[in-house]
């Protein structure tokens, strides 16, 4: 239960670590907070050669609004967005989605660029990411792409994130001031990852009908997933069970679902329909009035 | 060709200035314990799960098995040793004992450590804030009653304890 031997580096800036992610290939592994991946080197399911030690770079935890945008350093320790105001006031999805990362204790530690290029399946931040339409700027030596979210997640554990880059920042689009958000998430026990979970955004019209809705879901399938055809049959109606239980139904049929030892598919399907429909009735009950009155 | 780089860390525990000698290998919960004699913080799982390694970093909880004592060099560290002073428990301390907060010990450490964090930021919870703020902490002996009476009392009396302005 002890790691195996490594060179140990702390690059002092993105540029330097890039050199070295670049110089040290295949054998290297980078540290953010560790959380997930050092438990991996005590077991030694991982034994990289060389790791690099991201902790020393400044600049790279950071929350700011920017043209519309809430956009947040890789480096940026879950446990400060936890406690960010503006994250509670600009972005109540994340702010509700990272109480539910593990425990208090990990969080000051585990970072936002580290949780999404792991891309754990069931993981919390990753499904509020793509459910916002976020991008991810990531960055190598031969220089900076943003990837949206619906592209960046491949599988899972498996990311767009090529070997020899780094994520620098994500960028979430802002939600109209009156937006009403919910996460919810059914997990074995408090700190787990997602069984399964959902973030919903709605948007409502003058006359109390959706004129936008967000449905991400993960823990179905091996990355996180919007229901398109849920969030599209909701547009137009009036923000009301029916409507919502209708469009549960759907996101619990157009999923595609992991049928495994854990769970069988019929049981994450039903899952999947009464969080969706948890989560609109929360969302909903949270719009607030019309124009940000 | 395995690294065997020795690399010296200066670091500040319990407000003492104390120094060692660590692979970059060597977790800082082995370091705490083993080079520095520090045998307060005690390890469960090794794998981040179990909180009895938490310790303050900077003034922040973490789990002291899932860092590297390389990376605290030039950091504040608090040990559950760091919370008496001299005979004097803490308040947090005497609520575990009033309240049977342990039997074996081998937990408590950690939930000294989180509780003390907690309570800073939370410094009047109710039952269910503490159950759910210290859930990232394993007992095997108490069943937790004792250990969210303790902090709820605990939490109390540094409430009344803090100077009036």
């Amino acid at each position: 239960m002890k790691p195996a031997a490594f060179r140990y580096a702390a690059p002092g800036s993105m540029i330097d670590a890039l050199h070295l992610l670049r110089e040290s290939g295949e054998e290297a592994r980078v540290l953010a907070g560790g959380q997930s991946l050092v438990p991996m080197m005590n077991f030694r399911l991982v034994q990289p050669s060389v790791l690099i030690d991201l902790n020393r770079m400044p600049g790279w935890s950071f929350i700011d609004i920017r043209d519309g945008a809430l956009v947040i350093g890789a480096m940026t320790r879950q446990a400060m967005i936890e406690d960010s105001s503006v994250v509670a006031s600009h972005c109540a999805l994340l702010a509700d989605a990272v109480r539910l990362v593990a425990h208090r204790q990990i969080r000051t530690r585990g970072t936002l660029g580290g949780s999404l290029a792991l891309a754990y399946p069931g993981a919390e931040l990753p499904l509020v990411v793509l459910t916002l339409g976020g991008e991810i700027t990531v960055a190598s030596l031969d220089g900076e792409r943003c990837i949206p979210a619906v592209k960046f997640f491949r599988g899972a554990l498996s990311t767009s994130l090529r070997p020899d880059e780094l994520i620098t920042s994500v960028r979430l689009p802002l939600c109209a001031a009156n937006a009403g958000m919910a996460f919810v998430e059914v997990s074995r026990r408090h700190g787990d990852f997602a069984s399964v979970g959902a973030a919903v955004v709605l948007e409502l019209d003058g006359a109390s009908n959706i004129r936008l809705a967000r449905i991400g879901v993960t823990g179905v399938t091996a990355m996180p997933v919007c229901a398109a055809s849920a969030e599209a049959a909701l547009l137009g109606k009036p923000a009301v069970e029916e409507s919502f239980a209708a469009a549960a139904g759907i996101a619990a049929a157009e999923v595609d679902v992991l049928d495994d030892s854990q769970y069988p598919a019929l049981y994450r399907r039903e899952l999947v329909a009464a969080i969706v429909r948890r989560g609109l009735r929360l969302a909903a009950s949270r719009v607030g009035g019309v124009d940000g009155a | 060709m395995a690294h065997r780089e020795q690399f010296r860390i200066e670091l500040t525990v319990n407000g003492r200035r104390e120094s060692g000698a660590a692979e970059a290998r060597l977790l800082l919960s082995d370091f705490l314990r083993h080079t520095l004699g520090l045998t307060g913080t005690h390890v469960g799982c090794e794998h981040g799960v179990c909180g009895a390694c938490t310790v303050l970093v900077d003034g922040v909880p973490v789990r002291s098995c899932l860092m590297f004592a390389v990376q605290v060099e030039g950091g504040e560290i608090t040990t559950v040793e760091g919370l008496a002073k001299g005979d004097e428990l803490s308040p947090l301390q005497e609520a575990f004992r009033e309240h049977h907060g342990l039997q074996c010990g081998f937990c408590t450490p950690g939930f000294l450590i989180s509780a003390l964090d907690f309570i800073r930021r939370n410094p009047d919870p109710d039952e269910l804030s503490i159950r759910e703020g210290l859930s990232g902490h394993l007992c095997r002996c108490t069943g937790y009653e004792g250990i969210v009476a303790a902090v709820h009392a605990a939490a109390k009396r540094m409430r009344e304890n803090k100077p009036k302005p």
